[in-house]
């Protein structure tokens, strides 16, 4: 019913998180006009000569870190990548932050979101290296959640990425003039009230919706896709361009008087050099040890939240959902709960299949969860109970979210044996009655504590009138003995 | 006899004033027992009287007792002015307390007039909002739980009676009607109306509910339902058969709560709203207009959009909340509804704008 159209990309989520880390940079005002009065600064200490692009051009596509590293996986498990690093086509790569690739000229960054200004939930940015279809396009590439920067950085003539969403749609970006900049987020969700079928061919499964937007940052793009051509211009201008998936596919130009505030990041910003600092020694801690698994397991048992909300984050961008799920199932601190479900959500919509991949990977379970939890989760899911899941996090829709029944569902779901829809329960009780945070239930706490905290909530459900309420019959005389 | 104690009394008080009246003219002592007629003592300038002996104290006291006579009058005539001032003040002081309690009053009709006007401008501004939203691509609820329709049909009402029109002729078909709900009008609520049996006894089951799990209470409630419905047609719905269909109502409900591990979110939704329909419906079977739900009094009837509402109008009756199944025909209700409403404006021109809210002048009663 729901096809993924356009981008995926945000701006309805009112659960954008403040996400927790990555590489950005700032881009003066002024800057890009042409390539030698210009150079970016961010990254002439490792930036490779233009030489270097363009034999890395002939070669493919070089990947080189500006800040953050990168990680790259051609089908396997996502490894750290080589500063300089030659990437095939067909690779993934993820980004928590400043990973920087460049092909024929256009320079490619993969952004977070530092400051927590940005719309979107950008806490990763991923990409999937293409062979360019035609012999015009510079670099072409399958879009994945998160923030990518284009540039065209040739010293002469303009520069062509092709993007393709998840769905398969393409959409082509003219960076007009040498300095040309612009910034695309996508991001993808289930619409609420999706029910999940295991039954469902690839055809016939419910899709999430894509939705992205494009702002100009500095000089002319064109963008085109199969029947839109748009001319774009740096603010004040027609500077953006947004596509909702759930309202049809078409390309929305907007004029602004100035490109949006998260487009830059100030980097005496508090938030921002904080993250950064994460950002660095995450990459030292990725780059001395190489072993992505054990760096995410150290943030996510490390003492600082905003490691640990990173770690989600990382594991959910290189499709190690199943250490999501265990943050879900099993983590004691709420925000990290609740940021580990926005990122299964997210990880959920971000192309069509995962849902079902998901429902597996439940019903199957997993022997070495269950080791390593002391049999706290990883024992298989029963189908009804995958089904349930999936279909929550999938969400509410408005309609059922005035349901009564919703609200006692989600109070019985409070009890459910399994943590996980505990967790999920809790999260949408929350988020749809905030003042009920203070019962502080605790998907993981004792059989006593959780008691008390759903009496409590269900007792504020009924005050509230959330609850469905029995009508009072009426009392009909008896019959009269003959 | 009162009164010839009361003079004794009054003549022996005067008496015993006049000795120390007497006094104050220091003469001598001139009494009834005093005798002499001497000059009395030189200090004074008094000469001691003018009768002496005993018919000069008789005299005397007999002066005494006019003048305490007069000047009781004068007590009395005095305290009579008093009370009389006294009166005045009261009565004055009574015409202030009316006019505070009056100036009060006045103060709380403005007080009742000014939150009257508030509410209603608060009720306007709502009503008008509810319409804008009613009109407006609103959120499925708003048309399956009958506020929407309700609210289009209002306006419509208000809007023929002002201008006198009628809008296009909108086609409807009868299959559509009777899916749509309505009840007497004293209430929009979903209990207000029939929502799961339908008018030939049958009750719609979510598809979930028609698994095997739920068979046998399914068929036990289909039969208590039909029987239910069969004795309120004849008038003779009894007590006992009630109680059991309700108590079957309150199984049903207790076995969905039992399966919540089991279904689904959107299904265990859909199958609490059935069961909670349900037991609502079961109570209006043994209300006073049960009666009228199968006998065709609660049903929409009419060719067209216009016909449908002139009779709708006609026997007060509001739209109420959809069952599951009967949400398609709800979505085309509403369909038809907005074409109406809108070639209406088309006729009558734009509504006036509702007047803007204003705060309340005086605080809300309490």
């Amino acid at each position: 019913m729901f096809r993924m159209k356009g981008w995926p990309v945000v701006f309805t989520l009112g659960s954008c998180v403040a996400m927790a880390g990555c590489g950005q940079r700032k881009v003066p005002e002024g800057k890009g006009k042409d390539k030698a009065a210009v150079p970016v600064p961010a990254i002439t200490a490792t930036a490779p000569s233009e030489s270097k692009a363009s034999n890395a051009a002939a070669a493919g596509v070089t990947l080189y870190s500006a800040k953050g590293s990168a990680l790259v996986s051609e089908g396997g498990k996502f490894t750290v990548a080589d500063k300089g690093a030659s990437i095939n086509p067909g690779t993934r790569v993820v980004s928590a932050g400043g990973a920087v690739l460049i092909s024929n000229g256009v320079e490619v960054e993969l952004l977070a979101d530092l400051s927590g200004n940005d719309p979107m939930p950008v806490a990763t940015s991923g990409l999937k290296v293409l062979k360019p279809s035609k012999p015009d396009i510079d670099f072409e590439f399958t879009i994945e959640p998160g923030r990518i920067d284009l540039e065209n950085k040739k010293a002469s003539g303009s520069a062509k990425v092709r993007v393709i969403s998840p769905a398969g749609n393409s959409h082509d970006i003219e960076l007009v003039n040498p300095g040309s900049r612009c910034t695309i987020e996508s991001y993808g969700r289930f619409m609420p009230g999706t029910r999940f079928d295991p039954n469902a061919t690839p055809e016939t499964a419910a899709r999430p919706i894509g939705r992205g937007a494009l702002v100009v940052i500095k000089g002319e793009v064109n963008f085109s896709d199969h029947d839109s051509f748009l001319r774009m211009h740096e603010a004040p201008g027609r500077a953006m361009l947004t596509i909702d998936g759930s309202l049809g596919h078409e390309p929305v130009p907007t004029y602004l008087e100035k490109a949006p505030a998260w487009v830059f990041e100030d980097p005496k910003d508090p938030a921002v050099i904080k993250k950064q600092a994460l950002i660095n020694d995450l990459e030292a801690k990725l780059a001395d040890k190489g072993d992505l698994e054990a760096v995410i397991d150290a943030y996510a048992s490390s003492d600082d939240n905003t490691k640990r909300i990173v770690a989600v984050y990382l594991a959910s961008a290189v499709d190690d959902i199943g250490r999501v799920f265990l943050t879900v199932a099993l983590s004691k601190n709420p925000d990290v709960t609740d940021e580990a479900i926005v990122a299964i959500r997210h990880w959920l919509g971000s192309g069509p299949g995962r849902d079902r991949k998901f429902y597996e990977a439940l019903i199957k379970g997993s022997p070495e969860m269950v080791a390593k939890t002391n049999g706290l989760v990883g024992k298989p899911f029963s189908e009804p109970q995958a089904i349930a899941l999936i279909d929550l996090f999938f969400g509410f829709s408005d309609e059922q979210k005035v349901q009564p029944g919703t609200y006692k569902y989600l109070l019985k779901m409070l009890s459910n044996e399994k943590a996980a829809i505990r967790a999920l329960a809790s999260w949408y009780l929350n988020h749809m009655v905030p003042e009920g945070m203070r019962f502080g239930f605790n998907p993981t706490g004792s059989d006593e504590a959780r008691n008390a905290a759903i009496k409590l909530w269900e007792t504020r459900l009924t005050e509230l009138k959330k609850l469905p309420v029995a009508p009072v019959a009426p009392k009909l005389p008896a019959p009269k003995k003959p | 006899m009162l009164r010839g104690i009361r003079n004794l009394f009054t003549i022996g008080l005067l008496a015993l004033v006049a000795g120390s009246v007497s006094a104050q003219f220091g003469g001598g002592t001139y009494g009834l027992t005093g005798g002499g007629m001497g000059m009395g003592g030189m200090g004074g300038m008094g000469y001691g009287g003018y009768f002496p002996g005993a018919y000069g104290g008789f005299m005397q006291g007999m002066a005494s007792v006019t003048n305490a006579n007069g000047q009781y009058q004068m007590q009395i005539q005095q305290a009579r002015v008093e009370q009389q001032q006294a009166e005045q003040a009261r009565y004055k002081s009574r015409l202030d307390w009316d006019k505070t309690r009056i100036e009060e009053l006045n103060l709380r009709s403005q007080e009742a007039t000014a939150n009257r006007e508030y509410r209603e401008n608060i009720r306007d501004q709502s009503r008008q909002e509810t319409l804008n939203w009613s009109r407006d691509n609103p959120p499925a609820h708003y048309i399956y739980e009958g506020v929407a329709l309700n609210a289009i049909a209002d306006q419509i009402k208000k809007t023929q009676l002002d201008s006198s029109m009628r809008g296009p002729q909108i086609l409807i078909d009868q299959d559509i009607l009777n899916r749509i709900n309505v009840s007497d009008g004293t209430s929009t609520s979903a209990s207000a109306s029939l929502g799961v049996i339908k008018a030939n006894g049958s009750l719609n089951w979510p598809v979930i509910m028609r698994s095997r799990d739920f068979e046998p209470i399914r068929k036990e409630l289909d039969q208590q339902v039909a029987a239910a419905i069969r004795m309120v047609r004849s008038d003779s719905l009894e007590a006992e058969p009630y109680t059991k269909l309700q108590a079957e109502t309150d199984k049903l409900q207790k076995y969905i709560d039992s399966m919540v591990g089991d279904l689904r979110p959107d299904d265990y939704i859909r199958a609490n709203r059935f069961a909670t329909s349900l037991q609502k419906d079961v109570v209006l079977l043994g209300g006073d207009n049960a009666k009228k739900y199968f006998s065709g009094d609660y049903k929409l009837s009419g060719s067209s959009v216009g016909e449908v509402l002139e009779n709708v109008f006609r026997s007060g009756l509001k739209f109420s909340a959809a069952g599951d199944a009967d949400r398609q025909a709800y979505n085309a209700f509403y369909n038809a509804l907005l074409q109406y409403d809108a070639g209406l404006q088309q006729l009558a021109g734009p509504a006036k704008p509702a007047a803007p809210g204003k705060g309340p002048a005086f605080l809300p009663e309490p």
